[in-house]
């Protein structure tokens, strides 16, 4: 069982100022079996209009908001503290849709041939799908600015390159062909830097972490922020504003040991 | 009975400067035509009605139970009653939907149900429309229009009143409604339906609203107003599709919707109407189903049959229709308003080949469907008659019970010899009297 400390903030500076700013969060991790989130807090700036919470059917919370006047910048920071009970499983149920492809998961020729090369043998839910996450690990190389949020599972495959995200989408495109129930998960793994994404995959009783970017276990230092089949159904900050105006986003994190 | 109406020329005309018009994109490209309306109407008997008014009242609600089964519990796929394939990999299935029980738990709250009589005067259902049918406008104002023309021969209650659809769809909207007004979200004048959305906005009330005169806040949904207070919104009949009616949930680029109103909807504060989330039952696969569902949930036998129908899905029946294709209808699933239907009889040899390739290849993307020689109405064309094939758009409302709105859509193919009756596809539109007595 480990102690940790989290922050996380994300920046968005606008070229221009914008107004009717709606967003949806899915930046405040919740507590499960295997995580508890103790004294969490955010901060949202600038301060002004409405904010409130709803939730998704892949059991997130959301934070949401709304923003009619003009502002250059948007920033929200959450904080908090999570003991980690178990360091990559949970116990949980899992509706039919997560055996599902999805725009961003569905296979194509590249996906359909490499499965078929690197076909796990049979064993458990778990050993199949550590044995594809290896396959792909030595497959891929890892390289940021070659895709982008949308590129799709098939697309990273063909240019063997991609980031976390992209390991992630891959990995359950060919564990969906394997008909294993998984999902994608945004959270924070490291001690400082960016968010990290990864899968979990369902043996009927329980959830368990792969994180397919390192070939590994998730660990006791990962802290879950959302889940859902992909990730377009639960990007950690979603928004829409009137104005024309470009965006740069700086993303920081931090988690330390208590 | 035939009783041609006064004046179809003028009517026409009328209807012309009201707007009453279908849009149809073709490639790429948009362009509004006349919906070209005939004079003479289609007749139903009250006892054909009585039959058919049992079957779709069963049926909607046989939908609806499933519509909120499959977004909650899932019993029908546990029970295995219907693959858990034809549910979420269908390309209606919401599952930003999943656990998220509507108003009243009604889904459907406007049902388009396309039926036709085949020669021995039996109904078939052709297909369930769910999401957003439209049409019911169309016989509506062109009963108006036959009012002023021909006065007479709608003296003496012998043809049921259609009048009564504004208040069906008004009380529809207020059994569901959740603390507010009624709006009527339209994507605009350039929408193919507008002249529909404006005309029952007037019929029931409702205020006529785009997305931009609404907002969410506190899960709560608001309209703007002129002064810039705000007003509760508490049932939005949407007529704009599910992928672009909240950008924060869909479609991210969707300019159209409303932000967070999938936010105020889940926490009860709105009501969707239709529920987002029904193309799932009005798939052309699981239409195969519909039987099913109705002694499943219901446990009586289905009072309306549908066309004869075929799932390559199941290996028996894809080796029927690998064995039968010159005689079948193909109808692609993700498809609809008449686009992605071929008939095996209009194929050569080598495209039945090609055809057999790809429905074994692609086994869950069609159904095939034996072809039902429905009967030809009249039409008036340059002073003749012709006969000429058509459907029937039974409109279904489902609030406090489920009602059948005693008119419907009789749409009708243009051309000889094609069964092709979509609006989408250039066909016209007929009023539909039902009798209300024998």
């Amino acid at each position: 069982m480990k102690q940790l400390q989290f922050e996380y903030e994300t920046k968005l500076e606008f070229s221009q100022s914008v107004t009717e700013h709606s967003f949806s969060l899915r930046c405040m991790p919740f507590s499960d079996g295997r995580q508890i989130i103790a004294e969490p807090g955010f901060e949202i700036l600038p301060v002004s209009g409405s904010i409130w919470r709803s939730r998704d059917s892949f059991g997130n919370t959301l934070i949401c908001g709304r923003n009619e006047k003009p502002h250059k910048s948007f920033s929200f920071r959450v904080y908090g503290k999570a003991q980690i009970v178990n360091s990559c499983k949970v116990n949980g149920s899992a509706p039919e849709f997560y055996k599902f492809h999805t725009p961003l998961t569905r296979p194509g020729k590249e996906i359909e041939l490499f499965y078929k090369k690197n076909k796990p043998s049979g064993g458990s839910v778990l050993s199949r799908a550590e044995a594809l996450s290896n396959s792909l690990f030595n497959f891929m190389t890892y390289k940021s600015g070659v895709t982008k949020v949308n590129t799709t599972a098939e697309q990273a495959i063909e240019i063997r390159e991609g980031v976390c995200q992209d390991y992630a989408h891959i990995l359950l495109s060919l564990l969906r062909i394997e008909g294993i129930r998984c999902r994608y998960v945004s959270g924070l793994a490291f001690k400082c830097g960016e968010t990290h994404a990864w899968v979990e995959v369902y043996d009927g009783t329980c959830w368990t972490g792969i994180d397919a970017t390192h070939n590994r276990l998730i660990g006791d230092n990962y802290i879950k922020l959302c889940h859902g089949r992909d990730y377009s159904d639960c990007p950690i900050e979603r928004g829409i504003y009137r104005g024309n105006a470009n965006s740069v986003q700086t993303v920081t994190s931090k988690v330390t040991e208590i | 009975m035939n009783v041609p109406v006064a004046n179809a020329r003028e009517i026409n005309e009328l209807l012309a400067r009201y707007g009453v018009k279908f849009g149809i994109y073709k490639n790429g490209t948009f362009n509004e035509q006349l919906f070209p309306f005939d004079a003479i109407p289609r007749i139903i008997s009250a006892e054909d009605f009585s039959h058919m008014e049992k079957g779709l009242i069963q049926r909607v609600d046989a939908l609806n139970m499933f519509l909120r089964d499959i977004y909650s519990d899932r019993k029908i796929i546990k029970d295995g009653v219907i693959p858990e394939d034809f549910v979420c990999a269908s390309k209606g299935y919401l599952a930003q939907c999943a656990d998220l029980i509507p108003s009243k738990g009604i889904y459907s709250h406007i049902s388009g149900i396309d039926l036709v009589q085949a020669k021995d005067g039996t109904w078939y259902i052709l297909e369930d429309n769910l999401r957003i049918p439209s049409g019911a406008s169309y016989p509506l104002i062109a009963r108006e229009l036959c009012r002023m023309a021909s006065p007479g021969l709608f003296e003496g209650g012998r043809i049921a009143d259609n009048r009564n659809y504004a208040s069906l769809l008004k009380n529809t909207m207020d059994y569901v409604n959740c603390g507010g007004i009624n709006v009527i979200l339209t994507p605009g004048r350039l929408n193919a339906a507008y002249f529909e959305h404006s005309y029952f906005a007037e019929k029931t009330g409702a205020v006529l609203v785009q997305n931009t005169d609404l907002f969410v806040e506190d899960n709560i949904l608001y309209m703007k107003d002129y002064q810039g207070g705000k007003t509760r919104v508490g049932a939005v009949y949407r007529r704009i599709s599910d992928e672009y009616l909240d950008p924060l949930t869909f479609l991210p680029e969707s300019l159209i919707g409303v932000p967070h109103i999938m936010d105020a909807y889940r926490a009860g504060n709105t009501a969707i109407i239709n529920a987002p989330g029904n193309g799932v039952a009005d798939d052309k696969g699981i239409y195969y189903f519909v039987p099913k569902m109705v002694k499943y949930y219901l446990g009586e036998e289905p009072i309306l049959k549908n066309a004869p129908t075929y799932l390559p899905f199941y290996d028996e029946d894809r080796k029927f229709v690998l064995d039968n294709l010159e005689k079948l209808v193909i109808k692609d699933v993700s498809e609809a308003g008449g686009y992605g239907v071929v008939f095996g009889r209009d194929m050569t040899r080598e495209q039945l080949e090609s055809w057999r390739r790809l429905i074994t290849e692609q086994s869950r993307r069609f159904i095939a469907q034996e072809v039902i020689d429905f009967i030809d109405l009249e039409i008036a064309e340059n002073d003749k008659t012709v006969m000429r094939k058509a459907d029937l758009r039974a409109f279904v409302l489902s609030g406090e019970k489920t009602q059948v709105w005693a008119s419907g859509l009789t749409r009708f193919s243009r051309k000889a010899d094609s069964f092709v009756v979509n609006s989408s596809q250039g066909g016209g539109f007929k009023d539909t009297w039902v009798l209300s007595q024998e």
